[in-house]
């Protein structure tokens, strides 16, 4: 893992300091409410439904054990003893008090975290691929060049005010779970004919109440040139992004108001001005943060050792456990073991201090001491040896983490909605918890196969609905909740926005739609080799649409 | 200055400053205070409620609250709004350890 320099450290102790004496300044009215919001939102504290709220970056979703465990702590501490896990890998704590958050993040900075720029017009936490460094098949860990994004980004003097928030996410696989194609930026890291190192360029992708998906324009940019590009990007988007209305202001607008050609052409002028210069990335800054994410000391061992092979034909929970909630890990005898934050009739994303402890522990006796958030809203222990499969499953049933149900009808993505959020017109967590309920049969989820519900209490979209295979959106029509469905939704390489599907349903009746479209694609599938999202893409939503409405 | 935004029976409300939790304005003639539960809460009308208004917007010059503003409650002061419902009772679900 990237560990801070004295340069890091102090510069996040400092900032710590400042906040104290803001926050001091606040309480005692030399600052008033309007002079200090802009302070507060850059060290990531809101002020939510019920109280404030304050976001802790998880920088690429990379955690240790240390820091887990200090997350349980101040949970403990000076929160309700849980926290919640958000799209944006980052932890979201819902109840802290102003006059304990210096001291909050104090105690965040001793183990090399902060809640810096997780809100404001910024560029904020670089996401990437949960699986980063140890997926098969991946060209080049992304969370190296996140941390070079992330030195770069961080109080970027130039980049401190742009127009509009800006999400920058990486992955070095094919196979996208980063959500790339609906980030400001996304960033995949390939390889050229000649075998160097580069980066697919992705911009204009977000979701809110315009859902875009990102376009390419740059098939190929050099590892050196990874910063004078983005610069350049934030550039063209700095000058002429919209600063007049809020809801036009992102760089998707710009893109979709200038098109492609001409932005690309933009970027790439810019580009001409200062790819030359002192933003070229040295060789050896790249290999001095390469090594922090060198390999753990992984053990020779054998691929599908007995053990672990005779548990699985002897245990069908193990089996289904396994099925679901493991990924194969580019080292023979390694797994990647998923941790469901999705327990049936659960809370999405939330984790409680005791869990979080626990965790913090299993991956310290199993993963290296290493666990990685999700953007949807799980844990991954990465590195786990296949013999240890078992012992691990058990530790997590008894901890509540181990719903053999990742990428199934109840691994639902939901923001926090109306329960918390200052801007929901609708809440979603109970949503997410009767639809939870419904298919509370495991077998039936796997027999659904992959399905990916996503929910979210209104327009801004942080539940990523409009890329679920459903999509949830939460409405208010004159103080009622309403909920409209889209479906055909994908945040990964083959992203795509869903289709709306008809009127909305009450709060009442939106899980019998769900089940009542569940049941149609089972009817009409081409057999169980056939996915949801398959079908949705063959048939269109007609057949669900007629099922769904002309049965009322 | 916060705008009230019907005429009907409202309470005031905001978040104290330093810890962030809901707050009702509970008012006996001079004696002027932030309740945590909307049911100790003075219930507005008129006059009084622009009055209490005033008094309300002085305790945020005081550093005790923020974001004051009227709710429009029935008279057993269960807020009109599904936002301000849930404002007042907590999140609908049981979150924390179980």
């Amino acid at each position: 893992m990237y560990r801070y320099d004295d340069f890091d450290q102090t510069f996040v102790n400092e900032r710590v300091e400042q906040f104290r004496d803001q926050v001091a300044r606040r309480l005692s009215g030399e600052l008033t409410e309007d002079e200090f919001k802009p302070l507060r939102l850059m060290n990531g504290l809101y002020l939510q439904l019920h109280a404030y709220m304050l976001r802790v970056a998880i920088p690429y979703g990379t955690l240790s054990s240390t820091q887990l465990r200090k997350l349980a702590e101040i949970s403990r501490k000076y929160d309700r003893g849980y926290g919640h896990f958000t799209t944006r890998q980052n932890l979201q704590y819902n109840w802290p008090a102003l006059k304990d958050t210096p001291d909050i993040l104090a105690e965040l900075a001793t183990v090399e975290m902060h809640a810096l720029q997780t809100s404001g017009n910024c560029i904020r936490n670089v996401t990437a691929d949960q699986y980063a460094g140890v997926a098969a098949g991946e060209v080049d860990d992304p969370r190296i060049y996140a941390e070079v994004l992330r030195q770069w980004s961080s109080l970027h003097p130039e980049f401190s005010f742009l127009p509009r928030k800006f999400k920058i996410a990486i992955t070095g696989c094919a196979n996208d779970r980063a959500a790339i194609k609906v980030h400001d930026i996304g960033l995949v890291v390939v390889q050229n004919e000649a075998g160097e190192t580069g980066f697919e360029f992705w911009v204009g992708g977000g979701l809110g109440r315009t859902p875009v998906i990102g376009k390419c324009i740059n098939p190929f940019v050099a590892k050196r040139d990874l910063l004078s590009y983005t610069e350049a990007v934030l550039r063209v988007y700095n000058m002429l992004g919209r600063r007049d209305n809020m809801y036009k202001a992102r760089i998707k607008i710009l893109v979709n108001e200038t098109g492609v050609e001409e932005f690309t052409r933009l970027v790439n002028e810019e580009w001409a001005e200062i790819r030359e210069g002192y933003l070229e990335l040295p060789e050896e800054e790249v290999q001095r943060i390469r090594a922090f994410f060198a390999p753990p000391a992984y053990e020779a061992l054998e691929a599908d050792p007995a053990e672990f092979m005779q548990k699985l034909d002897a245990d069908p929970a193990f089996a289904d456990w396994a099925h679901a909630n493991l990924a194969p890990h580019k080292v023979s005898g390694y797994a990647i073991v998923n941790l469901s934050l999705k327990p049936i009739g659960g809370i999405p994303g939330d984790v409680t201090d005791s869990q979080m402890e626990a965790v913090a522990g299993l991956a310290d006796q199993f993963s290296f001491g290493e666990i990685r958030a999700t953007h949807e809203q799980n844990l991954t222990l990465p590195h786990v040896r296949q013999k240890d499969l078992y012992a691990l499953w058990e530790a997590l049933q008894a901890l509540d983490l181990a719903t053999p149900n990742v990428g199934l009808v109840s691994d639902i993505i939901a923001c926090p909605g109306l329960d918390y959020c200052a801007l929901a017109n609708a809440r979603s967590i109970p949503v997410a918890q009767m639809i939870s309920d419904r298919f509370a049969d495991l077998k039936r989820q796997h027999d659904i196969g992959p399905l990916k519900i996503k929910i979210s209490g209104c327009i801004n979209a942080c539940g990523h609905h409009h890329v679920g295979h459903i999509g949830i959106l939460g409405v208010d029509k004159k103080g009622t909740e309403f909920y409209q469905i889209t479906l055909g939704g994908s945040a990964e390489e083959d992203a795509a926005v869903g289709q709306i599907l008809g009127p909305a349903f009450g709060y009442d009746e939106v899980t019998d739609a769900v089940e009542n479209v569940v049941n149609t694609y089972l009817e009409l599938r081409e057999g169980p080799g056939e996915t949801f999202l398959q079908m949705v893409r063959r048939t269109g939503v007609t057949p669900f649409k007629e099922a769904l409405y002309e049965a009322a | 200055m916060a705008k009230k935004d019907s005429a009907g029976p409202q309470v005031i409300t905001a978040n104290r400053l330093d810890d962030g939790v809901v707050v009702y304005f509970a008012t006996d003639k001079d004696a002027v205070q932030w309740v945590e539960k909307i049911a100790d809460a003075s219930i507005l009308i008129g006059d009084a409620l622009n009055a209490a208004l005033v008094r309300a917007e002085q305790t945020v010059a005081a550093n005790e609250v923020v974001d004051v503003y009227p709710i429009p409650v029935d008279e057993a002061k269960h807020p009109q709004s599904r936002r301000e419902a849930v404002r007042a009772a907590g999140p609908t679900i049981a979150y924390g350890a179980p």
